[in-house]
């Protein structure tokens, strides 16, 4: 199964924006700074996201940002928590909205080789536990390094 | 019970991503009911057309599906959520059992 690629400069804690198009255009320029996506993958984020919103109503509301695998050129998942909860809708029923807490923007080259990866996810967005330890991180390399031990 | 095979569309706005998501979710509750489920992620606008064609025994989904389908749809959020996820689990396997008793 191919990596997906976590670390610290795809990460970004405490982000500010309050625009949901703001905080992915902040996550996605990190997957762009390393070559991990290709041009007009955050346009295209943000528009399916318009389309199918990701926002899902977990213990502590998150968002599961993504787009088609022809924008990636390597499987990578930025992760962004925010300094006050951002608006999304929700995913399944668009007209509910949720304030999510923290970001997952997901690059995956070939999601079907990514099952496993998939199927963790799940667990985290389960885990309250898990889920306030990502939003209450003070630290990248920590963060890093709790979520590498999970996936 | 007989062993018995069903397939199941497992559907988001991704084709993959939420979808492969249910999809192990949806195996590992029919699994102990003695079924084995093929299931496949599909876009939502190609659900109808899919249905249609015949062989799907029920969906799973997380986006709303356009159209008529003729087969039973479960709204599957709550199987990434946990909330509301027994629920969602007990719809499933009702509808798995009333699908094999049919026959």
């Amino acid at each position: 199964m191919a990596a997906v690629i976590l670390s610290e400069d795809l990460i970004e804690l405490g982000i500010t924006a309050t625009k949901k198009e703001d905080v992915i255009k902040i996550l996605a320029d990190k997957l762009k700074a390393k070559g991990l996506v290709k041009e007009g993958y955050y346009e295209n984020v943000v528009k399916r996201e318009e389309e199918f919103p990701t926002g899902l109503p977990t213990v502590i509301p998150v968002a599961l940002c993504h787009t088609e695998a022809q924008y990636v050129n390597q499987s990578a998942m930025a992760v962004g928590t925010l300094a006050q909860p951002v608006e999304f809708h929700e995913m399944g029923t668009p007209e509910r909205n949720i304030q999510a807490e923290i970001i997952f923007l997901l690059a995956l080259k070939d999601p079907k080789d990514q099952i496993t990866y998939l199927k963790k996810m799940v667990t985290v967005f389960k885990s309250k536990e898990t889920l306030e330890k990502i939003r209450d991180s003070k630290s990248k390399p920590e963060l890093v390094t709790f979520l590498n031990q999970i996936f | 019970m007989a062993k018995r095979k069903l397939t199941v569309l497992a559907v988001c706005g991704s084709g993959v991503v939420s979808s492969s998501m249910i999809a192990q979710k949806i195996e590992d509750i029919l699994s102990p009911l003695g079924v084995e489920a093929e299931v496949i992620g599909l876009l939502p606008t190609s659900v109808q057309g899919y249905v249609e064609r015949g062989g799907i025994d029920f969906v799973v989904t997380t986006s709303p599906i356009p159209g008529e389908i003729n087969v039973p749809v479960i709204k599957g959020v709550a199987l990434l959520t946990g909330f509301g996820e027994d629920a969602v689990i007990e719809e499933i396997r009702k509808t798995a059992q009333e699908i094999i008793e049919q026959e």
